[in-house]
Order: structure tokens, then C-alpha cells, then sequence
């Protein structure tokens, strides 16, 4: 019977509705339901009666429409809701509550930023001084060659460093350029008074084996430095919008599109979105991506907001008449932490939707320029200045001037 | 400083306090380093209100007749006078019974067609321990018949007034207390009332004479 009226509900709405309002709104009606069948004699009694024993074909078909009729309007109104929602747990607050979550997002980017200029300095150092240290390491080896006898021992300091180097790699940790630099020095010392080709005894092989093992180190600090500083730089790029800090890591996630626009386009995707939205449509394809993703968002969303309210009709039901302060504690652990799953859920979610927007962006632009009558940019410069124009004509109403595009006729 | 505020919590002898206050002192602790102040007060208020609500459920709980054993009676509907014949009509779910404690309540069925063993009052717990298979009347109690299907069956229980008249209305005068009711099964079809007429009455008594309720019980 549901099944039928789901089905026949999927030709009026669309499947985004469906899945982003409806079905978090069934599951909460499910959930709220099972609490009260659980917990109240009445409304245990009720579903007995009305569904389990004395099921009539008419019966159930009108207890079924008049829950489903129910939870689509709520789950309508919902989907009203969607944005304003959204927008709280972006953190479209009051100033006075913004500033005191604010600081703990702050921190995060400076650490972010902190560990990215720390892998940038590595990548750097390296770059700059790791062919020089090839170069005297390879130069020593020679001067070395020249000397009559190897007496390098494994108690050498090279051996040493090179040895705590290695474990902090397997560490997954980044090898700071001075160990590097302080290796290279006291290994050039000793290929310089040692000559490496002597390998009769496990030290004099030592040193040839503690020069090779100290080169591939230097590389692969180098191929692991650029590595990190690539992979930090996205990171904090896909957290952390170039606008002001949000109070909340969905909120700031949400920054990074609007941030991305301005940075490579020098457009602001918030005033064109709209007609941007007309374009992509002409795309079935890109357009289904587009909603698919947002509608996943919104069902997350939802699911973030019903547990909530779940979690609080249930701690304030077991809070007036409960006697049971296990199931109370149950419930006021159990919600919140289900929520917080779903907004974490969500937040990474968020990163994947930021991802579609901008590469939408990237593929549909020069054909809202084209659908504005504005003549394709010739280049990146020439393009920038336009976004920037169409910025202040449209935002600020400022006097610009743009030659539209002539359309001929047969074209 | 988070061992002291531990022993603060465990000092107030109640472990879900005890262990709110240490995730709080962690929390303002984690704050401190991180900043998340906003964070840790909402977390903070968020425990306070919910100690809150668990201490006043817990006072609840220690004053409710209920929490103990999850021991859980129905209770009298009305009046209920001994050697009552119980029916689900009879049983009421008590008005304060805890959210979840109806699971407690013993089946319906335990108690149909059982007997009461002495008096309960409207409102008071039917105790299980109280009840029996059949009643106990006076030796001199005389079984009528209940016509098959007669509504009478159905309002008639242990402590009505019935007496006994012809078609015609002419009743002898006098009513007589139904000691006990006694059915075959639970839908009242084929019952017996146990009567201590009085020898009076009972001598008046003859074929022509039917039942009639004088006053319910």
C-alpha cells in the first residue's frame, strides 16, 4: 500500500524532493512514532488497533494517506526551510554569538596555514640546496677515491642521522633541511678521508651504502615535501574561503566557493548564480550532477535538523514524566551524537558540492557571458576584467560600458 | 587540575554528574588551548540542563510506586466488591505510570474470569495475590439462571441488588444481594448468579418468576 502511494508520489514531486525533504522526514516520523509506541500505552494501543489487528483495506488506506498527506506537507515545509537551515549551520549568526565560536575556526586555519608554510619552507630549502649537496657528496666520493685505506665504522655520526632520518619517513614526518644539511656535512667529511670503493669489511661497505641511502632520502624529502605543501594547500584551499572567517567548518567550506570564483575569474558567483543555474539546465547531464549533489546536501541537512528535534521532544518527554534517568542520559547522548554524525557528514559532503559548483563554473562561464550578448574574453586578463566589470555594473551600478556581442541572423 | 575536578564530580557520589563535570573540565581545558569557548559553553549548558532534568527524573523515580521492581498492577476502574467477577472493563492502566512501564503490566488475560478475594476500591491496585478461581459464598447461596444472551449478564456482578417478578409486574417485594457470578466462558453467554435470597423470598419464588436487577453494584 505505502509503496504504491511512494510510487505514485514520485510522478508529482521531483526524486530531489523525495530524497532530500520526504525521506528524512518519513524516518523521523518512523522514529518518533516507534518512541511513542514504545514509551505510551495510548499510542501503543492505537497502532495495535489501527494497523496490526483490526486492519481493514479501507481502514489502512485512509490511516495510510492521511500519514502521508501529514508528513509531505511537513516535509514541503521543510524543504522551505532547507536553506534558512543550511544557513544556521553555516553560521549565519548574530555577530555577539559569532565572535565566541569564531576564535576555534581561527585557530584551525592558523594551524592549517602554519603546517603548509612549514612544508612550503621544506620544499623550498630543498629545492634550492639539494643539488648542491648531490654535487659535494658526489665531489667528496672523489676526493676520498684518492686516499689509500676505508676506516669508516658504524659509529660514524652520518650512520647515525641517517638512521633517525629514515624512522621519522617511515613516520610519515617531515625531514627538517638542517638534519639534512648536518648528514650531507658530516657524510661529505668522511667520503672525502675514506676511500668508499674499499668494501672488504660490513663498515667499509657501510659507507658507500649510508651515501646512497643518504641521496635517496634527499629525494624523496623533496618529492615528499612538494607532496605535503600540495596536499595542505587543497586542504586548507577546500576548508577555508579568502572572506572572513565563518564560526562554523560548514560555513567556512561554504566560503571556499564564492573564494574560488573571485580567485579565478575575478567573478562573483553569488550575484550570477541564478543566470548561471539557466545555463547549466541546457545540460541534462551537468544539470542532474548539480541537483543530485545539492540534493544529498539537503537530505543531510534535514537528517542533521530531525534528529535534533527528535533528541529534544524525546529528552523533554523523559524529562517530565520519565523515571528513568538511564534512558534519559540514552537519549541526550544518543541524539546529539547521531546529529553531529550527520553534520559531519554533511561538511564533507559540502567539499564534494563545492567541488561540482566550481567545476560548473569552470564549464559553463563563457556561456553566460555568451547568453549576457558579452564577446568571449581573448584571454585569462581580458576575462577577469570583464567578471569585474559586470561585478560593478551589476552590484554597485557603476558606469560601465561593455560592447554587446552582434548575433547574425542564420547563426 | 582535570584529576581534581574528577574528584570533584566523584564526590557527589553520582556517576553521570561525575563524569559530566570531568568532560566539562576536559572540554574548558581542550578550549583553552583551542579557542572554541563558544564550543565548550555550549557543551557546558547543554550537560548542566540534562543533570538537570536526570536529578528531578531521579527524584521522580525514588517517589514513584513503580521504579523499584518495574512492578506494575492494573487498577480498579470502579468499586469492586469481593467474589467480583473481573472482566477487562474492571482494569485500568494507573494514571501515573511511568513512559515505558506499561510493558510491565501483567496480560488481560490473567485476570478474566478470575475472582476477587475482598473488596477494592475505584482507583486502588488489583493485586494479583488477590485473586481466585472461583468465589467463596455463604453456604446457602442458590444458583439462578441468567437467560442465554440476556443483557443482564453483562451488568450484573457480585454485590447488585436483583428480585424476582412475573410478566405482569407484579414483584415480590424485596431484593436479594448476588453474592458471585458464574459464567462458562468470558463472553458472558451462559451465566449463574449466586443468590442468599432469604427464605422469605425464596419461598415465593415460582416458575413463573424472572429475574430483575434492582440495583447494579
Amino acid at each position: 500500500m505505502l509503496s504504491t502511494l511512494l510510487n505514485s508520489l514520485a510522478t508529482f514531486f521531483s526524486k530531489f524532493f523525495l530524497v532530500a525533504s520526504f525521506l528524512p522526514v518519513l524516518a523521523f516520523g518512523f522514529f518518533n512514532g516507534a518512541m511513542a509506541y514504545l514509551l505510551f500505552q495510548k499510542a501503543h494501543d492505537w497502532v495495535d488497533d489501527e494497523i496490526f489487528l483490526h486492519n481493514t483495506t479501507a481502514r489502512s488506506l485512509f490511516i495510510t494517506t492521511s500519514l502521508t498527506i501529514g508528513l509531505l506537507a511537513f516535509a514541503y515545509a521543510l524543504s522551505a526551510l532547507t536553506n534558512y537551515l543550511r544557513g544556521i549551520l553555516e553560521g549565519k549568526w548574530p555577530d555577539r554569538v559569532r565572535k565566541w565560536f569564531v576564535a576555534g575556526q581561527v585557530r584551525r586555519l592558523q594551524v592549517m596555514l602554519d603546517r603548509e608554510a612549514n612544508a612550503n619552507r621544506i620544499r623550498l630549502l630543498l629545492s634550492r640546496q639539494s643539488r648542491e649537496w648531490l654535487e659535494r657528496l658526489r665531489n667528496a666520493r672523489a676526493t676520498g677515491e684518492r686516499t689509500p685505506a676505508n676506516n669508516f665504522t658504524a659509529r660514524h655520526s652520518a650512520v647515525e642521522q641517517v638512521r633517525a632520518m629514515r624512522t621519522a619517513q617511515i613516520y610519515n614526518q617531515l625531514i627538517e633541511p638542517s638534519d639534512l644539511g648536518n648528514a650531507v656535512a658530516s657524510l661529505e667529511t668522511a667520503l672525502r678521508e675514506n676511500k668508499a670503493s674499499l668494501r672488504t669489511t660490513r663498515d667499509q661497505r657501510l659507507l658507500a651504502d649510508t651515501q646512497q641511502e643518504l641521496v635517496l632520502l634527499i629525494q624523496s624529502t623533496v618529492e615528499h615535501a612538494t607532496n605535503e605543501h600540495i596536499r595542505l594547500h587543497n586542504e586548507v584551499t577546500s576548508r577555508f574561503g579568502s572572506q572572513q572567517v565563518a564560526p562554523t567548518t560548514m560555513g567556512n567550506i561554504a566560503n571556499t566557493i564564492q573564494s574560488y570564483a573571485i580567485r579565478r575569474y575575478n567573478c562573483n558567483l553569488e550575484l550570477f548564480w541564478s543566470e548561471l543555474q539557466r545555463i547549466i539546465q541546457k545540460d541534462d547531464k551537468a544539470y542532474t550532477a548539480l541537483q543530485e549533489s545539492k540534493a544529498q546536501l539537503d537530505f543531510l541537512v534535514s537528517c542533521v535538523w530531525l534528529t535534533l528535534v527528535w533528541s529534544v521532544i524525546w529528552v523533554s518527554v523523559l524529562a517530565v514524566w520519565g523515571c528513568s534517568v538511564a534512558g534519559l542520559w540514552v537519549i541526550a547522548l544518543l541524539g546529539p551524537g547521531i546529529a553531529y554524525g550527520w553534520y559531519r557528514a554533511a561538511t564533507e559532503h559540502y567539499r564534494s558540492f563545492a567541488d561540482v559548483l566550481t567545476t560548473s563554473l569552470d564549464l559553463f562561464r563563457l556561456d553566460l557571458l555568451t547568453a549576457l550578448s558579452i564577446a568571449a574574453p581573448a584571454d585569462v586578463e581580458e576575462e577577469r576584467s570583464a567578471w569585474d566589470s559586470l561585478n560593478r555594473l551589476t552590484a554597485y551600478g557603476e558606469n560601465m560600458n561593455f560592447r554587446y556581442r552582434q548575433v547574425k541572423p542564420n547563426s | 587540575m582535570s584529576l581534581l575536578i574528577s574528584w570533584a564530580g566523584s564526590a557527589l557520589h553520582h556517576p553521570m554528574l561525575s563524569l559530566s563535570v570531568l568532560v566539562v573540565g576536559a572540554v574548558l581545558l581542550a578550549a583553552h588551548w583551542n579557542k572554541m569557548w563558544g564550543q565548550a559553553a555550549v557543551l557546558a549548558l547543554y550537560l548542566a540542563v540534562i543533570n538537570i532534568a536526570a536529578w528531578k527524573t531521579s527524584s521522580r523515580a525514588v517517589k514513584s510506586p513503580y521504579t523499584g521492581d518495574h512492578h506494575v498492577d492494573y487498577v480498579a476502574s470502579r468499586p469492586l466488591v469481593k467474589n467480583t467477577l473481573l472482566t477487562k472493563a474492571y482494569l485500568h492502566e494507573p494514571e501515573n505510570l511511568p513512559p515505558g512501564y506499561f510493558w510491565s503490566l501483567p496480560p488481560e488475560a490473567d485476570y478474566e474470569g478470575q475472582y476477587l478475594s475482598r473488596d477494592v476500591g475505584a482507583g486502588e491496585d488489583i493485586d494479583p495475590a488477590a485473586l481466585v478461581n472461583k468465589p467463596v459464598v455463604p453456604p446457602d447461596a442458590r444458583a439462578f439462571p441468567i437467560p442465554d444472551g440476556s443483557e443482564m449478564s453483562k451488568l450484573l456482578d457480585a454485590g447488585a441488588q436483583v428480585q424476582w417478578c412475573r410478566e405482569d409486574g407484579d414483584c415480590i417485594p424485596g431484593t436479594a444481594r448476588v453474592e458471585a457470578m458464574v459464567c462458562t466462558d468470558s463472553t458472558r453467554a451462559h451465566c449463574y448468579i449466586l443468590v442468599t435470597p432469604g427464605k422469605a423470598i425464596e419461598s415465593k419464588i415460582t416458575s413463573k418468576h424472572q429475574i430483575r436487577i434492582a440495583s447494579l453494584q
